[in-house]
């Protein structure tokens, strides 16, 4: 058993040294510059495990890179980072940065890692991890969570600043705009909850339709919902229900009006229709907790990002969608008083 | 007026892939082939639309790689059950997850995406000018997908080749008693395979009217459990083609409703609303299913 483990950490080993030579130049070489100027005043090494998904694609594994990358930048630290094949590597790849000793953090995407991670973490309690959209209560895992619902405040006072002031031809006159969520569930509703308050802050007269699709994979469904909402006078719907929501984009391009994305910038998919998207800053989040370990401030709590930590955001960059300087200078403002606390969002439905 | 106008709309656009996919047991059933695997086949479908539309460019082709791929998992699923022998029931399960499975690896083959597909040309809607303009039946007529009108003339053939025709009759005997049928000299298992492949050619055709023209993407599992309900509306019509197109509008209304009635006077939880199709589905088969008989010879085989 024990040779066989060895044996296996041998072939990873070769695996893991491959990956970073494999992993393309620009990053490789981006990294060894980095050890040079880091290597003065003792820098850092990170490790960052992505989902099985892996890179490419924009999703949410690119945006953890983007924020290690500035890390490495700003403070000189080094990293590796591996692409598990699948979500049964993960475990023995964390096991094996864990065991080996040389990363000063070892960073975690996704809650696929969850299961895996509370067994090496548990093992390794010498081992700092960072555990990023998941949460786990080990001692030496910090979690990192986003306060959604104020990312989709922003999204909700931006659509209803759209639709009082008519910003593009395909809003009607019809106070109505829509939310679709995947499932009815705390998490989901964080999202329709902070849409809600956002609108009704701009406009308390405003009607937001609410319903959800019943599954994270029914696009069919959720277009079925979206043309029903615009039936019903919709004219701007934000979803936050994974790949059900191409359907949504859907309805907005047959029938004219337009969307909100999530999570990450999904304004290019249509850019004629999708207007802002609420975002989920991952490379915050990596970046705070590789700032937390050079700073020495590693915790290992569970840290829930919102407005003010840059955990989360609302963007209309690469939309065509042509949104008025001065809307924009009031989500501005909006977005002061949140961080400043003078606007509370709620977290959940009323 | 509009509202019920468009409601019956949505009830047809609704009732496709249910009526296909009953249509599937049917007629796979009547000929005695116990066919769980309608949703797996569906999902394949809507897979192989989705790849064939990428690659050729034309919604169209990838409709007929939909069929292509259902008639070649039917001719799979026929001879697992019919030469090999296999537990039908099992087969069919072991298909729905045999389809989940490689279409999720076959999406991150061809797109090196995870979850969904690329965008893809998908089959227009048509709007019939005039026709649209009826009285409640206009929503029939406006912005429907083809493949509704399809769906009608299938039903109309499948009844017509059941019931007015020599071999639609032999078909159906061998459902019930194979080997008298055999016994006249008549090869069982040709007809049978031959109803796979039929039948694998119409859950193609379900997947790719959720896939490339209700959509215009794959998602994994986009099929949300359309052939288990088909399946349904099959026993609920009781193995008929005309009642499948019955029961898979009965599902259907009870779908639609599930839009409508979410922002009513009264406050209905979202999860109730979203349960009624399903809910529909239980209480008439509870209804429906002990009156219901199926095929005599359901599940044995002659050799």
């Amino acid at each position: 058993m024990k040779k066989r483990n060895v044996a296996l950490m041998r072939i990873l080993v070769c695996g893991l040294s491959m990956a970073a030579v494999g992993c393309g130049g620009g990053a490789d070489a981006g990294a060894e510059k980095a050890s040079e100027a880091g290597s003065g005043e003792g820098g850092k090494h990170v490790g960052i495990i992505f989902t099985e998904a892996g890179l490419g694609g924009n999703s949410f594994n690119d945006l953890a890179l983007e924020g290690v990358k500035r890390a490495a930048e700003d403070f000189g630290i080094t990293y590796d980072e591996v692409e598990p094949k699948s979500v049964s590597d993960e475990e023995i790849i964390q096991d094996e940065m864990a065991a080996s000793g040389d990363y000063d953090l070892v960073i975690c995407v996704g809650a696929e890692q969850v299961d895996a991670l509370n067994n090496v973490a548990g093992t390794y309690t010498d081992q700092k991890f960072a555990l990023l959209d998941a949460s786990s209560d080990l001692k030496n895992v910090a979690s990192y969570a986003c306060k959604e619902q104020e990312g989709s405040f922003l999204a909700g006072a931006l659509a209803a600043l759209a639709n009082q002031e008519k910003i593009d031809e395909k809003i009607n006159d019809d106070k109505v705009i829509g939310f679709i969520g995947g499932v009815d569930n705390p998490l989901i509703n964080h999202f329709a909850a902070g849409y809600k308050a956002g609108a009704e802050y701009i406009d308390p007269e405003i009607t937001v339709l609410v319903d959800y699709v019943g599954g994270f994979n029914d696009p069919t469904t959720a277009k079925t919902i979206a043309n029903t909402f615009i039936e019903k006078g919709a004219d701007i719907i934000f979803h936050a229900s994974g790949a059900s929501g191409m359907g949504v984009f859907q309805a907005a391009a047959e029938k004219n009006v337009l969307a909100m994305g999530v999570n990450l910038n999904q304004n290019s998919i249509d850019p004629d229709h999708i207007m802002a998207s609420m975002l989920k800053r991952l490379d915050n989040c990596a970046y705070h907790a590789i700032e937390s370990v050079v700073n020495d401030t590693y915790t290992g709590e569970n840290q829930i990002l919102g407005l003010k930590d840059g955990g989360v955001d609302c963007t209309v960059e690469e939309s065509n969608i042509q949104v008025p300087e001065e809307i924009l200078g009031q989500l501005d403002e909006i977005k002061e008083k949140i961080v400043a606390g003078e606007i509370e969002v709620p977290a959940e439905l009323n | 007026m509009d509202m019920i106008n468009s409601f019956i709309g949505l009830t047809f656009q609704l009732s496709v892939p249910i009526v296909l996919g009953a249509l599937c047991g049917t007629i796979a059933e009547r000929g005695g082939i116990i066919l769980l695997g309608v949703e797996g086949m569906m999902l394949l479908g809507a897979f192989a639309g989705v790849a064939g539309s990428w690659f050729t460019g034309s919604a169209f082709l990838g409709a007929l790689c939909s069929i292509a791929v259902g008639i070649f998992i039917g001719w799979l699923y026929g001879l697992f059950c019919l030469k090999w022998k296999a537990q039908q029931s099992v087969v069919g399960v072991g298909i729905n997850l045999f389809a989940s499975g490689v279409t999720a690896v076959m999406l991150k083959a061809i797109w090196e995406a995870e979850g969904m597909s690329e965008s893809v040309a998908a089959i227009p809607n048509l709007t019939i000018p005039g026709l649209c303009r009826l009285p409640l039946v206009g929503g029939l007529f406006k912005a429907q997908s083809p493949y509704l009108y399809l769906t009608f003339l299938i039903v109309a053939a499948v009844w017509v080749f059941f019931y007015k025709t020599k071999y639609g009759v032999r078909y159906r005997a061998i459902g019930d008693q194979p080997f008298a049928v055999q016994s006249c000299g008549i090869n069982v298992n040709r007809y049978r395979y031959i109803a796979m492949m039929v039948s694998g050619a119409l859950a193609g055709l379900a997947g790719s009217y959720l896939s490339i023209s209700q959509n215009n993407l794959f998602v994994v599992d986009m099929t949300a459990g359309r052939g288990f309900m088909g399946l349904a509306a099959n026993i609920f019509g009781g193995w008929n083609p005309i009642g499948s197109l019955g029961a898979g509008l009965v599902f259907a209304v009870a779908q639609a409703a599930r839009f409508y009635l979410n922002d009513s006077a009264v406050q209905i939880p979202s999860q109730i609303i979203q349960m009624l199709p399903y809910v529909v589905t239980l209480v008439i088969l509870l209804i429906v299913g002990k009156k219901a008989k199926g095929p005599e010879a359901l599940g044995k085989l002659v050799d």
